[in-house]
């Protein structure tokens, strides 16, 4: 079986080296990053198992720098809404991590944002230790395999956003529909109503689906 | 359409009465104590329930209500926010963790940008 990769992002170089080598001998492929950029690049090439944020990924003495968490924020944001069969190969778990342990950087990380998913699934203060950051990256790796795809996204969905995609087809529906009546009744004035009719249904599905 | 809240915590206390104030022109607030939680959330939906943390066992009550509707949406309420009980929170499904505020206007802008929010898929052992 291969080793899980992780991608480690924190722009400490001590820290970095250091906690490669630890989940190195805990038996984890490590990909590092630096910075915001790097992390970007190497969570789009895709690959990564799960992702370690530091929060504080660009400058360490400035406490608004919360770059680490709005990376995990826009990689959250950029799951599909409904339900597909690669769900899990696309969703990269995020742990955060960070030195400077708040709890409204808690709530950003761990909240559902608008569509359900939330940035991270655990966050952790460096204070904790490398033994809390190995018991947190272990936990997430069990759990992945066992999330049904449907299920956890049809959770992210409210009522409204479930029937969509049903309100949609049913439009697709009258389209198709009006489009074999215009052919069948052969009359241009069937032809006109019924055509206005199926382009009108065809934007109202677009509409409904977006 | 009028949100229906849920507030368990102390039904007495002063805070209790002030959201209660503070959400009026959103909706309805329901007080009740830890005890009716289970009979209440079967009985009918509400919108948002709110748990006070100062009386309350947060998340063995988080738990215990997404066991029984697992579409509630839960948001906590502390006097003294700290980022581990934020975290347990967080992770075992509510959707916010939030300061116990006084002013009845800023309380009542928090919990509404709650009213939009999806529920929480980190119900996980925490």
């Amino acid at each position: 079986m291969s080793k899980p990769t992780i991608l480690l992002a924190d722009n400490d170089p001590d820290f970095l080296t250091t906690t490669t080598d630890f989940l190195k001998e805990e038996g984890f492929e490590v990909v590092t990053a630096s910075n915001p950029t790097e992390a970007r690049r190497k969570l789009e090439q895709g690959g990564i198992d799960l992702a370690v944020l530091d929060i504080r990924l660009t400058k360490d003495n400035d406490e608004r720098d919360i770059s680490g968490l709005l990376l995990a924020k826009e990689f959250a944001e950029q799951m599909p809404l409904v339900v597909t069969s690669n769900f899990l190969e696309q969703w990269v778990p995020t742990i955060m991590l960070t030195s400077y342990p708040t709890y409204e950087n808690v709530r950003e990380a761990l909240a559902p944002m608008v569509g359900g998913l939330s940035p991270a699934v655990n966050f952790i203060a460096k204070a904790e230790g490398q033994e809390a950051l190995l018991r947190a990256i272990k936990k997430v790796l069990e759990e992945k395999p066992a999330i049904s795809p449907p299920s956890r996204v049809l959770g992210r969905l409210n009522t409204e956003q479930r029937l969509r995609p049903t309100i949609a087809l049913l439009f697709l529906f009258g389209a198709v529909l009006s489009a074999v009546i215009a052919v069948v009744a052969s009359d241009p004035r069937w032809l006109v109503g019924t055509t206005a009719l199926g382009i009108l249904y065809a934007i109202v599905a677009w509409v409904t689906v977006q | 359409m009028k949100a229906s809240f849920l507030l368990v915590g102390d039904p007495q206390s002063s805070w209790s009465l002030t959201l209660a104030r503070s959400l009026a022109p959103l909706g309805q607030l329901q007080l009740i104590d830890e005890k009716e939680v289970n009979q209440k959330v079967l009985q009918r939906h509400y919108d948002l329930i709110i748990v006070d943390a100062a009386i309350v066992k947060v998340v063995p009550l988080i738990k215990r209500v997404l066991a029984y509707t697992p579409e509630a949406r839960i948001v906590v309420a502390t006097l003294s926010p700290t980022w581990q009980r934020a975290r347990e929170a967080l992770r075992a499904g509510a959707i916010g963790y939030i300061h116990r505020l006084q002013n009845e206007e800023e309380l009542r802008s928090t919990i509404k940008q709650f009213l939009q929010k999806p529920q929480s898929n980190n119900q996980e052992e925490v």
